[in-house]
């Protein structure tokens, strides 16, 4: 709690919340104002909340793997501008601040996941959703927003603290954003599954699909893929050990 | 003697090649410890190794009567104070929010930041960023950070780089004064001579990752032969005369100076008397230290750019 706190204050003046709400508002705003222009017509609101989990997993899959590079670089760029490793280590354990740093932004991480699952039952609301809130799909929404999100966080941690040069971490958060995007244009092949980045888009529940004669377009649920989710669980987990040894065994 | 560090075949090597080579450190209680040598010898290597912040290869480290492993470090680097290589700070808080966290990490009262700040003078700057210091304020920061808690024992790896003179020298009386005042072991090191010469009562010299002398600042300079210089009025003449007399004579740095060994108050009375009866006239006699560099010199038995 203590090493957290302190966290905390180190990163005054950093604005971490900054990008945390960036990333909300942008998210949530473009899909407000398209709603603003193009509002639930009868049908489309009897399966109005599927499109916004729909719509906000896109948003997500398309802006939040940058903001979490920008996140670790962030917090951890303040160590390595100030090399601070040589002070730090000798009042703290290198694994107390490498969770610290993890701890704070989960934090923010799960604020965020709540705020955007809030303001999605709110936008259910006020542009008129007739469907039944699908209260399980919302809590799972906001589940694998925190969970990829967290691994993606700690991915990016990671590779953060091992490079001195940090645009290198941010480089590869970009490249991951745009192959995590690219991979959801291919929904039926393996690409999805095999890029970190686009695992919003796995996780998500909900699909659509557009009948080529009638130009309709229809939203449904879709059973999720346990195995590859557990994979990619299994994947963080071994990326966060196999990180966080490789940052122990860093020698100051 | 209670040594506040001690080493044993203390030894750090990197890709086969050794940086520290068995050293045996003794830094005894309440004094200043210079560690001298040039840069590159091993000096932040070995000052990394006592604080646990690299992993020595060999050997063992001992701090305040405690064998550092890597489960006690942390208990035992409580009472030490660092400053290695050059300050940590975080740019984008004032000097005194990064003192703060320095106290939260070391479970220190908050009153030791205005105590710390007052030693190093860095009471008028404390609410600035330190983005914005000089590199001077930085490195007093830097020593305010380490003296936080009032620690037994620091660490300090040339501290007065990057300082302009009146900055080295206010530095030098600040660590003057840490083991009288607060009771501290200071451990300090440096690649100038003059300065472990100005500080230290013990000095520990490094080179090539070897401690090739360890002992007392007094022991060091009685190791060096004092000489005699003199002034003559002809010292070509003085020269050959005392030469025949078999006085190992050197020709001083200083044009019109001689150097000669001093073999005590008998053997120069003869040496001066010689002189005058051969009709040279003594304009003057000095007694000189032999300069560190000499002493290094005649340590290694090579030359090395200090």
């Amino acid at each position: 709690m203590l090493f957290l706190l302190i966290e905390q204050k180190k990163c005054r003046r950093r604005k971490l919340w900054l990008l945390y709400l960036c990333a909300f508002l942008v998210t949530a705003l473009w899909i407000f104002i398209s709603l603003l222009r193009y509002p639930f017509d009868a049908k489309e609101a009897q399966v109005g909340y599927y499109m916004l989990i729909l719509n906000f997993t896109l948003m997500n899959l398309i802006f939040l793997p940058v903001i979490l590079a920008a996140c670790a670089s962030r917090v951890c760029d303040m160590e390595t501008k100030g090399e601070t490793d040589k002070m730090l280590f000798t009042m703290q354990s290198k694994s107390s601040l490498f969770h610290s740093k993890v701890l704070l932004n989960a934090l923010c991480i799960l604020l965020f996941s709540a705020a955007q699952t809030g303001i999605l039952l709110l936008m259910g609301k006020l542009f008129h959703a007739t469907q039944k809130v699908p209260a399980v799909l919302l809590l799972w929404f906001f589940f694998s927003t925190f969970v990829v999100s967290l691994v993606l966080y700690v991915i990016q941690q990671i590779l953060s603290l091992l490079m001195k040069n940090q645009l290198m971490p941010l480089f590869i958060g970009l490249m991951g954003t745009f192959t995590g995007v690219f991979s959801a244009f291919f929904p039926n092949t393996i690409l999805p599954y095999i890029v970190p980045w686009g695992y919003y888009f796995v996780f998500n529940p909900v699909s659509m699909m557009m009948h080529e004669t009638t130009n309709e377009v229809s939203y449904f649920t879709v059973p999720l893929r346990f195995g590859w989710i557990g994979g990619f669980l299994l994947f963080g987990l071994l990326f966060y050990l196999i990180g966080l040894n490789c940052y122990l065994k860093k020698e100051v | 003697m209670n040594y506040t560090i001690e080493t044993s075949s203390l030894t750090k090597r990197y890709n086969g090649q050794l940086s520290v080579n068995h050293v045996d450190l003794k830094i005894p209680e309440c004094g200043i410890y210079g560690f001298l040598g040039p840069n590159g010898a091993g000096k932040s290597t070995t000052m990394k190794m006592l604080l646990g912040l690299v992993k020595p290869t060999e050997g063992n480290v001992k701090i305040l009567g405690k064998y550092l492993t890597s489960k006690n470090r942390l208990d035992i680097l409580k009472h030490t104070g660092s400053l290695i290589e050059s300050p940590s700070y975080y740019a984008h808080l004032t000097g005194r929010e990064n003192l703060n966290l320095v106290c939260m990490l070391k479970q220190a009262p908050e009153t030791e930041i205005d105590r710390v700040l007052h030693i190093v003078r860095l009471e008028n700057q404390q609410h600035k960023k330190v983005g914005q210091y000089s590199l001077g304020m930085k490195q007093r920061l830097g020593l305010a950070s380490a003296m936080i808690g009032s620690p037994r024992l620091l660490l300090l790896d040339e501290p007065t780089n990057g300082l302009d003179p009146a900055g080295i020298q206010e530095m030098r009386d600040l660590i003057c004064s840490l083991p009288k005042k607060y009771g501290m072991t200071v451990m300090l090191s440096s690649h100038l001579l003059s300065e472990i010469d100005q500080m230290a009562t013990d000095v520990g010299i490094i080179n090539k990752g070897v401690l090739i002398f360890q002992d007392t600042l007094a022991s060091l300079h009685h190791k060096s032969r004092r000489k005699l210089k003199l002034k003559t009025t002809d010292r070509e003449q003085a020269a050959r005369i005392l030469s025949t007399r078999g006085i190992a004579v050197t020709c001083s740095s200083h044009p019109s100076y001689l150097l000669l060994p001093d073999e005590g108050d008998g053997r120069t009375a003869a040496a001066i008397t010689a002189l005058v009866e051969q009709g040279i006239g003594i304009l003057r006699l000095e007694e000189t230290d032999k300069s560190l560099e000499e002493i290094f010199l005649s340590l290694t038995g090579k030359k090395v750019s200090l």
